[in-house]
């Protein structure tokens, strides 16, 4: 309910008092059939892999596309699962993406408060240092990463999987720059009071910011619930891969020389559902977010 | 000066008075000093991208030989080597062309939807909802279905194409329509996301300068031209950079959709170093060819901040 009328409540709010009189019953016309046209090409996709999940596997390869499966087979979800070692994967994805998050915001918090509320020597170095991964992506530069951890002995483990996600230009800019509206006049008034550093930071600033760091742990989950790159790019083996390698493993699935389509419908609606969901109850928190942050 | 929350604040301290342990303090003494903060973002920005950064130029300058595992200085030879490889020649003039189609067709569709869909009814809201959906979802669940759909036969899209009368396509399977596939894949992948930020970039236009040119009796095309867009500007060159450094970057769907194929009609640089390093282990082509990418994106992000500090703002 409260979904449907925040959806609903700045259309009425903002009603301009444009040239509405002025549309023609043309233009109307071609507004509806560009939003149809719009609505069909976006929703095609995720629609007909839904539906395709549920298909049997001749329905799956026949000559003409099947747009509603006679019977909706469950299986395909149960293959998916067992083919895949999904169990594992997802417990992966569940591990790294939690632990990525945390520890990104525990680096980037404070870095941020130090970039934003103080001024020290040196600080133009380390502010350009600290978002110095902006500049580069990681396309470019995760042969270096490769190798290091190679040497190290550290391909297949959790903690570099963590380690590539810690450190994250885009997280420090954004919350420094909510850092930097907070108002000095509060924390001075805290200081003259006697407050101690510490107090300052947990019991007048962090509640300020709480929405920024918020979102931003959101985004690096998200980010990290989708990586791909990474997984290849830092594995050997399924030791630490994550749901997106699983889903692309089972393309190579057949049954009897007939690719699984079917149930690679399933992994992959297995895959965005939690996204999906989220996105469902929460778009206009999300869309926002991608917004405010201009993180693409 | 009395401020807000004193009183919220001497409760504060009283509850700090009864901190007095060593732990406490050495904490509190840390969070006064900036290089503390500090440390362990700049430490992992050291450790991950600086390092790689300067650790890829320097490779690209050697010959790993991995049996051996020695380093031989060979200065510009893998530069030069790159440059005469036909593969890498075909992978830059792709992403070259796949980047050109993206930033033209994939800003352009971008501002004029977003003008488009700028309207605030719920059908428009909703539609721009749906179009944003792709951004959020795994760029792996994107190429499974459109593997699926773009199946030679029997896939949607061919049925699509003969409603239309139109004769079927092999999209990424063939080599001519290899790339086309990807870029629409592209298109479709990017367009909800630009349309959200054009958006956002349009309410940002205040409302009294429409007010000003209504009253001036400006026609809709004069005021889309002269006002629209000079004050989307920041936005439209923000969209730009940020497709362009996202098409010179693209690997996910390469490596899943059609592995550089066929015949290298998608070989892209991202997976160009991608196969050199990884699969085939010359370090040292793949990391001069990570260094040619370097300069690219990294001159489209400076460019992009430089502009930004200037007077763009893209919220």
């Amino acid at each position: 309910m409260s979904f449907m009328s925040m959806a609903m409540a700045p259309a009425k709010a903002a009603k301009p008092p444009k040239m509405k009189k002025k549309e023609s019953m043309v233009s109307k016309i071609l507004t509806v059939l560009l939003l149809v046209a719009l609505f069909l090409i976006f929703i095609l996709p995720f629609y007909y892999m839904l539906i395709s999940s549920f298909k049997s596997l001749l329905e799956a390869i026949s000559p003409t596309p099947v747009w509603w499966p006679e019977e909706f087979l469950w299986e395909n979800y149960q293959k998916a699962w067992q083919i895949s070692k999904m169990p594992k994967y997802a417990m992966n994805s569940v591990i790294l993406s939690v632990s990525c998050s945390v520890a990104c915001i525990v680096v980037s918090v404070p870095c941020a408060f130090a970039l934003a509320r103080m001024e020290f020597r040196g600080k133009a170095v380390m502010f350009a240092i600290s978002l110095s991964s902006m500049m580069v992506p990681a396309q470019c530069v995760f042969l270096p990463i490769f190798i290091m951890f190679s040497k190290f002995g550290w391909l297949n483990t959790y903690w570099a999987m963590i380690l590539v996600f810690t450190h994250s230009g885009s997280t420090i800019l954004f919350i420094r720059n909510a850092f930097k509206q907070v108002s000095n006049e509060v924390l001075e008034a805290a200081r003259l009071d006697g407050a101690s550093e510490l107090t300052v930071m947990f019991k007048v600033i962090m509640p300020m910011v709480k929405p920024a760091i918020i979102t931003m742990a959101l985004m690096i989950f998200m980010r990290r619930w989708n990586d791909y790159f990474w997984n290849i790019s830092l594995t050997t083996n399924d030791n630490v891969r994550t749901l997106p390698y699983a889903v692309k493993s089972i393309t190579a699935a057949t049954d009897g020389g007939i690719p699984e389509y079917a149930v690679q419908m399933a992994g992959a609606t297995v895959l965005m559902a939690p996204m999906l969901i989220a996105y469902i109850f929460a778009n206009k928190q999300i869309k926002n977010a991608f917004v405010y942050t201009g993180i693409k | 000066m009395s401020t807000p929350n004193n009183t919220e604040i001497r409760a504060f301290r009283k509850l700090e008075l009864k901190k007095h342990s060593k732990g406490y303090k050495i904490l509190n003494g840390a969070l006064k000093n900036p290089y503390v903060l500090m440390a362990p973002a700049v430490i992992a920005a050291l450790a991950i991208s600086c390092f790689a950064i300067v650790y890829c130029i320097i490779i690209s300058f050697f010959k790993w030989d991995l049996i051996a595992d020695t380093r031989t200085f060979v200065g510009m030879y893998n530069y030069q080597y790159i440059f005469q490889d036909p593969i890498f020649l075909q992978a830059l003039s792709n992403t070259v062309t796949y980047a050109i189609f993206i930033v033209i067709i994939g800003t352009a569709l971008k501002v004029l939807l977003g003008v488009f869909l700028n309207k605030n009814t719920p059908a428009h809201n909703f539609v721009q909802t749906i179009m944003f959906t792709p951004h959020i979802i795994a760029s792996v669940a994107v190429a499974v279905v459109f593997r699926y759909m773009m199946m030679p036969d029997g896939g949607v899209f061919n049925t699509i194409l003969s409603w239309f009368g139109l004769p079927p396509s092999r999209w990424y399977m063939g080599q001519e329509s290899a790339l086309a596939s990807l870029i629409f894949i592209a298109l479709w992948h990017g367009l909800g996301y630009g349309v959200l930020i054009a958006i956002s970039g349009l309410r940002a236009i205040p409302d009294y300068v429409y007010e000003a040119a209504r009253l001036d009796k400006s026609s809709r095309t004069t005021t889309m031209m002269k006002i629209t867009m000079p004050l989307l500007s920041p936005t439209i060159f923000y969209l730009l950079i940020t497709t362009c450094v996202g098409a010179f970057t693209t690997y996910d769907i390469v490596d899943l959709m059609t592995q550089g194929g066929p015949n290298n009609a998608t070989m892209m640089l991202t997976y160009y170093i991608y196969e050199q390093g990884i699969r085939f282990m010359h370090y040292g082509r793949a990391m001069a060819a990570a260094v040619i990418l370097m300069i690219i994106c990294s001159s489209l992000t400076l460019l992009s901040f430089k502009a930004s500090a200037k007077k763009i703002h893209y919220q």
